[in-house]
């Protein structure tokens, strides 16, 4: 297969302008913008079937043609808070190859008739902000940004905005709050950001990973994306996958190949000496399976893993070594999920700490019969009643830990003392 | 009282010029504050605020929901190793106690001569190059016990040579020095 | 009904107006759903999730109420297996690091945390793990004490000083489970609205300093009640211990004037109602000393003595001043003995008047009152200008009114004042001036807003801000809006010839009227300084008998006439800058003082009675918007201290024509049937919120 994404890994000096160019860089901005009606944009985008690369994965030119037509200013906002545990692409497509991301960000906002675009980045990525910098700078001076493109009278400026370290910040509508000086809280909806999004103006947010795909789709076409993929989930997928494999990284994958494939093909498979015990697909918000030879065949698809009763959200895929005790595993996890409960609401504030302290009792030996059925009932209290997703991702992993490995909860507490003590701590 | 240069300053009137509302450019800002002085302290609080026509409690209110950055003085290197789970998988913790035995200073420690700060953090979207760590926001991946001793020594020889000089040009030295490693 | 949806609630159809909250229909309908966060005046944030509620057709699991539109045909379940399991399952949240101090906590027993836990909690909690820990308590400042352990972080407080006063002060700290309130950097939290937060705590983390471990709560009453420090007239709630003890005043919301709020000078100012220093008989002069005296005796001696006064020198030589702190049936009294007893039209209040009015400044001031708006009104206005007006000093809650308007209802504020105030920050557009060139600023704009084209002179009207042409262009952009609401400061500090000034408040408020409709709000002293005009209680009074001169000019003219004064809660020797002044009252022939305490100007009388203070009587207060508001009596007065008409009730029996009245609401009927501001205005129509006069007219 062909990259769309990931040409850098066969084009030297991608980041650079003049090779970007060389290789049909800002063509299809140039042919949007002289040749394209902005709904003829949104129009081929939709066609194209491409869906929110964040996790989501919400149609990307339905949520453009929300946008209503008579109000101004409209702002097209990129997600590149990249904080998810075990996601690392966005970085990647950044540092490797920003003016596809900067190309993708002034044909979308194009589209929905902005003229001034953020690009939204997590604090700690300091250096992705000076390449993305360094990137809008050569290409004002280029003049494929800034006042009137190519002579179309058409003006875009593109700001880059680093965040300051809040998990939350990738929601949405946090992230907006965060992009206004505020503490990033998500907002209640209705009204959503297509209507009153950043500064009460209508907004589009999207994940720089789908937004990089937008160049390709207006060059090459509807069709032409669509040969890539399954029918429901049209095109290529940036997956991460970390942990004890033998080249852990980012690989983009055609949708509909398997798990086994970026696993074993292009990961180059487990580590000698260890074994899969389970893996999460989408990120830590995504509920674990366990390294059956069946799940390893799952096909990389949202409707893959969603058959498989877990997520493939962010593609994100983090390997549970066999040498790892599920709990410290777990409590790793719920303590990532407290630490970033933003404390707006009450279920995820009080709860995602009580389900760490819990985990981390029965892990170090001191848990109690009822504990398990508590965590669940925990899981339950938040699941569905909490302000924003966050609640509801803490818990994932608790019922997929609890229900594929019971056994090892149970030795636990039968055994009051962690039975893989002498192994890979994964805790504090 | 006045705590930012007036080279801060340009660099934040910079900023605020991009954004279409004044408060927008808070984050930013107090990023610029931090990296002068090391830390947000009260009168860079009171000054952000004033900067940008806030009152200092909606500036304190944000400073402290983020946690890059610093409410309280930090040493002149901060060393923040991820734990979160596939970090964790890969000898994150072990790396933590290796800098903890070097350092002789627990996560959230100082050392005594101010050198060196430790945190444990959550997930900093290096998970492929576990385990990992960010100094003064600069990543820092793959890391290994000898990899350590190489980055605090440099570290040392950098303070041994510029003495004379301010922290804030040892960090930022340091930094250009070993850059090539992220 | 167009306006309205049909929804079903457990099975129960209600009608609302669309656009309704859920959870606020719910309410109207007596349905009771907890929450925390949610605050009616605050709207809502969904964040403490204890008002969810079923909804069929949500597929993603209850919704909470309080952030939810009703909308036509919906279905709700208030009560539900899944909803209850969901209250019991944030309850327990909430409590999981709560101390449950209850015994030792002041809110206990009227802690919407401790009833909601009873209502809908879990019985017991399952949390075995070690629970968070704080400081405390700390003073969050002089006037509020804070117990972090207790918060459950619904914001109220914090969002109360965002939205309502704007001050910013209480913010949120640190976040997820750390999360705080707090203010930058334990900076004392001071404002005038303070003692609000306490109210809005829905559990025990915010008390107040002064009534910590004080009492509990379920040994008081309340008693509604008309807060007395300011012609605002918030309501209020008189709590109330074994009977006799003023513990503290609470908001009681009235929507059309205090919206619920109350400023820290009304609620923490209650204690002077129970201080021991107050009167508790009569006091009659012995020389230099007074010596406590029974009613008959004081009353004989006064009655005596006046009568050989005027005798003497004819009832001229008497003059009465009360205070506008006085309810409206005390003034009527007060008004009736001196005229119809004692024989006299010397009546005056004081604070103000100060100055005997034209015929031209009384038809100005006329033009005016024909324009008072009710200040519920300012939430319609288009542009809000505070003329010479402070509301922020004077009538506190105003200000909070104001930010409403602007903030809620878009209004547009100009600031015409000398000099800063709080409410510049928010102003569209500001303008200084020398004060004592106030009428001639009025005169000055009321000319360029005539004459939009900049023909208005320019002078050095403006002291430090933009020039006069400047600032009419940006309030000719501004007033392209109205209704506009103009308030002043009828005392015109500052300016000498406060006639002259009325005057031209009435020209600007004219000019005005040529661009937009107009209502007018003055800014007044007292709780019933409204009530004391319409009684007529002035030197130029009603009845045509006009005296003129105000009773301070009059007592220091050389030639004065008076001999006697009856002087009913003023106190002159303090508050008259003239050092001379207090020699003139201890040189009448007779000073009979009506107080609560023994004041500079009590200390001068020959007779001081002891006064029942506004929470030891029955009556009515008129407040600035002249909406008639009821107090009522809920402690004992001290000793034997009587209601001011209760006392001249008294002493017109030693006189021909003696009063008879015995209750308040007697006086209340003829004051309704007999004076012009007030006819028809009922008992019966008034009501817990009281009532405006002119809104019963037809417009």
């Amino acid at each position: 297969m062909e990259p769309i994404l990931f040409k850098h890994t066969e084009i030297p000096d991608l980041d650079r302008l003049e090779v970007y160019v060389d290789h049909h860089g800002y063509a299809a901005f140039r042919r949007a913008i002289t040749e394209l009606q902005p709904q003829e944009v949104t129009q081929i985008v939709s066609d194209s079937g491409l869906a929110g690369r964040g996790g989501a994965g919400f149609p990307t030119g339905r949520k453009w043609s929300f946008i209503p037509k008579s109000v101004l200013p409209t702002y097209l906002v990129v997600n590149a808070d990249e904080s998810e545990p075990g996601a690392f692409k966005d970085r990647e497509l950044m540092e490797r190859n920003p003016h596809q991301l900067l190309e993708g960000v002034a044909i979308a906002a194009f589209a929905i008739g902005c003229q001034k675009a953020f690009i939204y980045i997590r604090g700690e990525f300091l250096y992705i902000g000076e390449i993305l910098d360094a990137a809008v700078a050569e290409a004002y001076a280029a003049g494929y940004l800034g006042q009137n493109v190519f002579g179309s009278g058409y003006n875009i400026e593109i700001v880059v905005h680093r965040g300051a370290g809040a998990y939350i910040c990738g929601e949405e509508s946090a992230l907006l709050d965060s992009l206004e000086g505020y503490r990033g809280f998500p907002r209640l909806r209705p009204p959503f950001p297509a209507i009153k999004g950043l500064y009460g103006q209508p907004t589009v947010i999207n994940n720089v990973e789908t937004i990089a795909n937008v160049p390709h789709i207006v060059r090459n076409g509807a069709d032409w994306y669509r040969s890539y993929g399954t029918d429901q989930s049209p095109g290529t997928k940036v997956c991460s996958i970390s942990g004890p494999v033998n080249r852990p990284g980012n690989y983009e994958m055609n949708m509909g190949t398997t798990f086994r494939e970026l696993l074993e093909d292009r990961a180059g498979g487990m580590r000698e000496g260890k074994k899969l015990k389970a893996y999460i697909p989408g990120g830590a918000s995504a509920p674990m399976l366990p390294g059956t030879e069946a799940n390893i065949d799952i096909s990389l698809s949202y409707e893959g893993y969603r058959e498989a009763g877990s997520s493939f959200g962010s593609a994100s895929f983090i390997i549970i070594p066999d040498d790892v005790c599920i709990l410290r595993a777990q409590l790793s996890l719920s303590e990532f999920f407290a630490h970033e409960s933003c404390g707006k609401c009450i279920p995820c504030r009080e709860g995602t700490p009580w389900l760490a302290k819990t985990v981390r009792r029965i892990e170090s030996g001191q848990g109690r019969e009822e504990d398990l059925p508590l965590l669940l009932d925990i899981c339950d209290n938040i699941l569905g009643r909490s302000f924003c997703a966050l609640g509801d991702f803490s818990t994932s992993n608790i019922v997929a830990s609890v229900k594929y490995f019971y056994d090892e909860y149970e030795e636990h507490i039968r055994s009051q003392a962690c039975p893989y003590a002498h192994q890979a701590r994964a805790v504090a | 009282m006045a705590v930012l240069s007036v080279d801060a300053l340009e660099r934040i009137d910079t900023i605020v010029q991009k954004y279409p509302v004044k408060r927008s450019a808070l984050l930013p800002v107090l990023h610029v504050a931090q990296n002068e002085l090391g830390w947000v302290s009260r009168e860079a609080m009171e000054e952000v605020a004033d900067l940008l026509e806030l009152d200092p409690d909606q500036v304190e209110e944000v400073a402290s929901f983020y946690t890059m950055y610093y409410t309280d003085p930090v040493g002149t290197y901060v060393l923040e190793v991820c734990k979160t789970a596939p970090c964790s998988f890969m000898g994150a913790h072990e790396i933590i106690d290796y800098i903890s035995e070097t350092l002789g200073i627990q996560p959230g420690e100082t050392t005594a001569d101010g050198m060196f700060t430790l945190f444990r953090v959550e997930c900093l979207a290096a998970c492929h190059r576990a385990p990992m760590m960010q100094v003064n926001h600069r990543y820092y991946q793959d890391l290994t016990p000898e990899k350590v001793d190489a980055l605090i020594t440099a570290a040392q020889q950098l303070q041994l040579q510029t003495a004379a000089g301010s922290g804030f040009q040892i960090r930022k030295s340091w930094s250009e020095e070993v850059k090539t490693e992220g | 009904m167009e306006d309205h949806v049909t929804l079903r609630v457990d099975g129960d159809e209600m009608q609302v107006p669309k656009g309704t909250l859920l959870w606020e229909a719910c309410a109207s309908h007596g349905i009771d759903i907890p929450i925390f966060c949610y605050h009616t005046k605050l709207g809502p944030v969904g964040a403490c999730r204890t008002c969810l509620v079923e909804v069929e057709g949500q597929t993603k699991g209850p919704i909470t109420a309080c952030s939810t539109p009703v909308a036509e045909g919906m279905v709700v379940r208030t009560r539900s297996p899944i909803v209850e399991k969901a209250q019991r399952g944030i309850l327990e949240f909430l409590l999981l690091n709560h101390p449950l101090d209850c015994p030792i906590c002041d809110r206990a027993g009227e802690c919407p945390l401790q009833d909601q836990t009873f209502s809908y909690g879990p019985g017991t909690s399952r949390y075995i793990e070690p629970k968070r820990h704080h400081v405390k308590p700390i003073a969050l400042g002089p006037t509020i004490a804070l117990d972090r352990e207790r918060c459950v972080l619904c914001w109220r407080c914090v969002r109360f000083c965002a939205e309502v006063a704007e001050d910013k002060s209480i913010v949120l700290l640190d976040r997820g489970d750390h999360t705080m309130v707090g203010t930058f950097q334990e900076k004392p939290y001071v404002s005038n609205f303070s003692g609000n937060v306490i109210e809005l705590c829905p559990v025990g983390a915010l008390t107040g300093r002064k009534q910590r471990f004080n009492f509990r709560p379920w040994e008081l009453q309340n008693h509604p009640s008309v807060c007395p420090h300011c012609p605002m007239g918030c309501n209020i709630n008189v709590s109330v211990r074994k009977n006799d003890e003023v513990i503290r005043f609470l908001s009681r919301d009235n929507p059309e004037v205090d919206d619920s709020w109350l400023c820290d000078r009304g609620r923490f100012n209650f204690e002077f109602i129970n201080s021991p220093e107050r009167l508790r008989s009569p006091l009659i002069r012995r020389g230099d000393s007074f010596e406590e005296t029974s009613w008959s005796e004081a009353l004989e001696y006064i009655a005596n003595r006046l009568q050989s006064i005027v005798e003497e020198h004819g009832p001229a030589a008497v003059a009465g001043v009360a205070s506008p702190r006085l309810t409206n049936e005390d003034l009527f009294v007060f008004k009736r003995f001196m005229r119809d007893v004692v024989g006299t039209a010397a009546v005056d209040h004081y604070p103000r008047p100060q100055v005997a009015l034209t015929s031209r400044e009384r038809t100005a001031l006329q033009a005016l009152d024909d324009k008072l708006m009710p200040i519920a009104d300012l939430n319609g206005a288009g542009t809000i200008v505070l003329l010479g007006a402070d509301p922020s000093e004077r009538e506190p809650v105003l200000e909070l009114r104001i930010r409403q308007a602007i903030n809620r209802h878009s209004a547009q504020l100009v600031v015409v004042n000398p000099h800063e105030i709080a409410l510049s920050s928010r102003a569209n557009a500001t303008f200084d001036y020398a004060p004592e060139r106030f009428a001639d600023m009025c005169h000055q704009l009321a000319r360029g807003l005539l004459s939009p084209v900049s023909t208005a002179a320019t002078g050095a009207i403006s002291t430090t801000s933009e020039a006069l042409e400047a600032f009419l262009d940006r309030v000719h952009r501004s007033f392209a809006n109205g209704p506009f609401a103009v308030i002043y400061d009828d005392s015109f500090a500052g300016v000498i010839d406060k006639g002259d000034a009325l005057s031209a408040v009435a020209t600007f408020v004219e000019a005005l009227q040529s661009i937009g409709s107009v209502g007018t709000l003055p800014l007044l002293d007292d709780c019933n300084s409204m009530g004391a005009r319409d009684l007529g209680i002035l030197p130029d009074g009603v009845d045509g008998a006009s005296w003129g001169m105000p009773f301070v000019q009059r007592l220091s003219a050389p030639d004065s006439p008076i001999r006697a004064a009856l002087i009913l809660g003023s106190n002159l020797a303090r508050d008259e800058p003239d050092p001379g002044f207090a020699a003139r009252l201890r040189d009448l022939d007779l000073l009979v003082v009506h107080e609560l305490f023994l004041t500079d100007t009590a200390r001068l009388a020959d007779v001081i009675l002891p006064a029942a203070s506004f929470a030891e009587k029955t009556g009515t207060f008129t407040n600035t918007e002249r909406r008639v508001q009821v107090i009522t009596e809920t402690v004992p007065s001290p000793g034997i201290a009587r209601a001011d008409w209760e006392i001249l009730v008294d002493l017109s029996q030693y006189f021909d024509q003696p009063l008879s009245y015995t209750l308040p609401q007697q006086i209340w009927d003829e004051i309704a049937g007999r004076v012009a501001a007030y006819r028809g205005l009922s008992l019966s129509k008034i009501g817990p919120t009281g009532a405006r006069p002119h809104a019963l007219q037809p417009a």
